[in-house]
């Protein structure tokens, strides 16, 4: 089988999605930011021009982090956060939070340290990521911050992937589609 | 025997100045004959003469002297626009249609018919209808409708002009089998691009005189003539001119194969090794994103197509006709919406304004100039678009353009009477007070003589200086690669290249794979290895001679 | 998308000889304007939708119908009011609603809303479209060409035979001119799109002056190459294609007779006066 691609113009630059198969009816393109500084730069710069005011920047690891981390920079940010999806020897006293995946059908948690959560207390949060695809992961961030007792003022992402474009709440930059497998004739 | 021209002298009233003085010369039998000159030389009127549409159609001139020729020769022409001189709904209809006229026998017809499909290499084409035609194969067709007339002369008048490189190479090869056929040919064109291989004799025209009749070689080395004249000339001859002001003993070359002879002398080829210089970082003006457009009848004319076009700089859209460039540009001022995708100025989608509201940012001007004209006076259509727009503008600033360009004295001409070639210079020259900063140009050296080209580069250059963006749709390749920086390529409605000149310039498998070739200067300075690629003959020259220096 | 103009395909319509066709759109042009009968018109209509689609055209006149709908409509309307005033010729049928309006001078307005108001009104609707779409079919399925060879085979003079297939060529020249000259216009900032009704006018008449010169320099052009093709009415001109009926031409007028016998029975039988 021939490899296809999805070509997309990102903030002025080109870049060609490997097309792959998730399930037996549907192709989805796939993006990786991870490596790609000019996007990375380019697409932090174009993001903090449309979010809302806010106090600080969370992400979960790991596709997300170059990107929180340039915004930041852009935002003179001392600090952000990453949730991470499994809890790390380090942390002395870890705050997680369990989420139920209805399309995996598995639990997962996404955890901080309990300083980090103490300081997302009574602050306004904004949530970041790569692609905003079915959502679930956005729901399973804002789900932590809410714990940890944070205000959700937006949810900023690269690309919206689907039905996701047409959802009033996100702030994107560029949406693509996902590709239903057409039935071989 | 020749066909002489005598004496001729023409004027189109009594009492108005002569536009033909004292023309006197001969077309050779069986060989192809230039009529070179500059607009407004008085080529089309001896080509009317010639005709017998003086007096025959146009009777009020005054005519003297004589086109000499025997009882009953035939003469035919076949003019730039093939689209008005077609009749009949298929290929076979419109050949037939010289043949029936003249009453000739059906079963001659049939002859005559297989005779020139043969000779034209046409057969594949004899069952289309006219309007499914290319630009080239309608030419084509119209050559083969007018030669089956058998004429003892065809006149060609600028059969070329409007054909994209595909286009003009099949006319090409139409005159070269018509040359080796012995057939008597007039070809009255100002561009010599594409004929100067098969040309016999040259005859130039300046104000209505004879200033030159000699053969083809004679007249590609009187260089102070061919500038005089505003003939555009084939770039590997311009590359000659340029080398022999350095080396002696250089022998005229007419292509690049006869260049590499000459080169070959003075230095040996090695490898090209110099890297693409960086491309200069700048923000980009207009992003397109996964545009797609579908016709109604289910043609696929763009498909996905990503670009970013730089700010600042001047951008090219190259392709073979049909590959969707006009439709590319359309999209971009908004003329066509597109079936799904989008096209952003400075970050902010257009799909939702008006063409008139886009037209405040980046402004289209079109193929052909007769569609734009509508005002009385040269100095109103220039002002057409600022009027449109409320932008304010100075009489000082309408004089210094007009003068600037050659027009002051046209101020208050009715600019359709001006030469095709002034009336689309008119056309780009009133964008220059819009308060657009892109600027569109299909096909802009349409109908240009030399002259008018140079005014053309010389004012993209300064727009490009005012910091405005230029984009061109054109198939003047070796003007493109003098000009531009940054080049967009389609073919077949996808985007198969998008970068700088420099990147360009090293693709020779993408010219390959749409047919276009690079210009000589760019192929020979990477086939000799130069320390850069070069785009215009006087850095060639340089080159070489540091090579040789060496 | 500009549909009324020939379409190149190789149906059985686009086979006949060009005569056959002509015949064919004299034929039904007299058969409707004689004919009012409904259902002998509702008969011929049906057969003309059979014959459509057995050629394939029928997406064509889909789109013919479409530009004629607001025609239809208004005529339609139009003996529908006027039947609005009368009472049915033919009794049995529903009235749905009869007054008697007293107007000036003593004189009374008989007021009739019946089924024969609807009738009318679609009767002569129906035989406005079928003229029209038979036009439209020899039209469709005739390339001038073949217009000028059939009309010459008429022994219509060559002059006049060849300024009707010019014509055919010169129309759709004219609307892609329009059109060039509009999308330039606009392209220069004169707004066409989001601008009043009387605007809109104005522009139209500026867009006539480019245009006006477009059609002469065309019409010039035209005549140029009439010369350099010798063409001279007074030589007897040869012709490379000949035309002869074939035995689809046959057929054609046999299933064609057929219907036309069909419509005036019908029409004998179930004829209501209108």
């Amino acid at each position: 089988m021939e490899n296809k691609f999805y070509e997309m113009n990102i903030v002025g630059c080109i870049r060609r999605l490997p097309i792959i198969r998730i399930s037996d009816d549907l192709d989805i393109a796939s993006f990786v930011l991870l490596g790609d500084a000019e996007l990375v730069v380019k697409a932090a710069a174009e993001l903090v021009k449309k979010i809302p005011e806010t106090d600080y920047l969370i992400t979960a690891e790991a596709k997300g982090i170059p990107l929180v981390q340039e915004m930041a920079r852009i935002m003179n940010m001392k600090r952000y956060f990453v949730a991470r999806k499994s809890v790390k020897p380090y942390m002395l006293d870890p705050f997680v939070t369990e989420v139920y995946s209805i399309t995996t059908q598995k639990k997962q948690i996404l955890c901080l340290d309990r300083e980090e959560s103490d300081m997302i207390k009574g602050k306004r949060i904004l949530i970041v990521d790569d692609v905003i695809s079915t959502g679930e992961s956005l729901k399973a961030m804002e789900a932590l911050v809410e714990k940890a007792g944070g205000k959700v003022v937006g949810k900023a992402a690269i690309l919206a992937e689907g039905d996701a474009a047409k959802r009033k709440d996100i702030i994107y930059l560029e949406s693509f589609p996902v590709f239903p497998v057409q039935k071989s004739r | 025997m020749d066909y002489v021209v005598n004496n001729i002298n023409y004027r189109y009233s009594p009492d108005s100045r002569d536009v033909l003085k004292n023309v006197n010369f001969s077309i050779e039998k069986g060989k192809v004959t230039a009529i070179v000159g500059p607009s407004g030389c008085g080529k089309s009127t001896l080509v009317q003469i010639f005709s017998k549409v003086i007096p025959k159609l146009i009777g009020n001139g005054v005519l003297e002297g004589s086109f000499d020729v025997p009882e009953g020769t035939f003469v035919s022409v076949v003019s730039q626009t093939p689209e008005n001189q077609l009749f009949g709904y298929g290929v076979e209809d419109a050949i037939a249609f010289g043949m029936e006229n003249l009453g000739l026998p059906q079963e001659e017809v049939v002859e005559r018919m297989e005779y020139v499909l043969d000779l034209l290499n046409l057969q594949y084409l004899r069952n289309r209808s006219v309007a499914n035609l290319s630009g080239g194969q309608r030419q084509s067709v119209c050559i083969a409708s007018v030669l089956a007339m058998d004429p003892d002369i065809l006149i060609m008048d600028e059969p070329v002009s409007s054909l994209d490189p595909n286009g003009k190479k099949m006319v090409q090869n139409i005159l070269g089998q018509l040359s080796v056929n012995g057939n008597t040919v007039v070809l009255v064109d100002n561009n010599l691009v594409w004929s100067a291989g098969i040309v016999d004799h040259v005859i130039g025209l300046l104000d209505g005189e004879v200033v030159f009749d000699g053969t083809r070689d004679e007249f590609f080395k009187d260089f102070e003539l061919q500038e005089k004249l505003g003939v555009i000339i084939p770039q590997e001859v311009e590359l000659y001119r340029e080398l022999s002001k350095h080396f002696d003993d250089m022998e005229l070359f007419y292509t690049i194969e006869e260049a590499r002879v000459q080169i070959d002398k003075k230095i040996t080829k090695k490898e090209f090794t110099a890297p693409v210089p960086a491309a200069a970082g700048s923000e980009n003006i207009i992003s397109v994103h996964n545009l797609v457009k579908t016709f109604n009848d289910g043609f696929h004319a763009l498909i996905d197509v990503n670009t970013n076009l730089p700010k600042g700089q001047v951008i090219a859209v190259l392709g073979q006709n049909g590959s969707g460039k006009t439709t590319f540009v359309k999209h971009l001022n908004g003329l066509h919406k597109p079936t799904s995708g989008d096209v952003r100025y400075m970050g902010n989608s257009i799909l939702k304004k008006t063409v008139a509201q886009i037209s405040k940012n980046i402004i289209l001007v079109f193929q052909h100039p007769e569609h734009m004209l509508f005002e009385e006076t040269v100095e109103r259509e220039l002002t057409f678009c600022a009027r449109m727009q409320d932008v304010e503008f100075t009489p000082e600033q309408i004089t210094e353009v007009l003068e600037h360009y050659h027009l002051e004295k046209e101020r208050e001409t009715f600019p359709l009477n001006l030469s095709m070639g002034q009336k689309h210079m008119l056309t780009i020259l009133s964008v220059l007070f819009s308060s657009a900063d892109v600027i569109i140009l299909d096909e802009p050296t349409l109908g240009m003589d030399g002259f008018l080209i140079k005014d053309l580069e010389r004012m993209i250059a300064n727009l490009r200086d005012q910091g405005k963006t230029v984009i061109m749709i054109s198939h003047e390749i070796p003007l493109v690669f003098r000009t531009v920086d940054y080049s967009v390529i389609l073919n077949q409605g996808e985007k198969v290249f998008e970068g700088t000149k420099e990147e360009l310039s090293r693709r020779s498998d993408i010219f390959d794979a749409i047919n276009i070739s690079l210009p000589p200067v760019v192929r020979l300075s990477q086939e000799y290895g130069f320390d850069k690629v070069c785009f215009n003959v006087a850095d060639f020259a340089e080159e070489m001679l540091k090579r040789c220096n060496r | 998308m500009d549909y009324l103009k020939y379409v190149d395909a190789d149906s059985l319509l686009h086979r006949l000889d060009p005569r056959t066709k002509f015949a064919f759109f004299v034929v039904m042009a007299i058969l409707t304007s004689v004919v009012k009968s409904g259902v002998a018109l509702l008969f011929l209509f049906l057969f003309f939708i059979a014959m459509w689609c057995a050629c394939r055209i029928q997406k064509y006149m889909v789109v013919l119908a479409q530009k004629l709908k607001v025609l239809l409509l208004f005529i339609f309307l139009l003996w529908f009011v006027l039947g609005l005033f009368e009472r049915p010729v033919v009794e049995g049928g529903p009235i749905f609603f009869e007054t008697v309006i007293p107007f000036v001078g003593g004189q009374t307005i008989n007021f009739c809303f019946d089924w024969y108001d609807f009738y009318k009104g679609a009767v002569y609707a129906m035989r406005i479209f079928l003229m029209i779409s038979s036009f439209y079919t020899v039209l469709l399925t005739t390339n001038f060409s073949e217009i000028i060879l059939g009309l010459q085979k008429w022994h219509v003079p060559y002059s006049i035979a060849f300024a009707i297939g010019l014509v055919f060529q010169i129309i759709p020249m004219i609307i892609t001119e329009l059109q060039a000259i509009m999308e330039a216009q606009s392209s220069r900032g004169l707004e066409i799109e989001e601008c009043g009704a009387w605007t809109k006018i104005k522009n139209y008449v500026t867009f006539s002056l480019p245009l006006l010169f477009r059609v002469i320099s065309k019409a010039q052009a035209i005549s140029l190459a009439m010369h350099y093709y010798q063409l001279d009415f007074s030589v007897r001109r040869s012709a490379y294609k000949g035309i002869k009926a074939s035995k689809y031409d046959a057929w054609f007028l046999i299933a064609n007779a057929i219907a036309i016998v069909i419509t005036i029975v019908l029409r004998m039988y179930f004829y209501i006066p209108v």
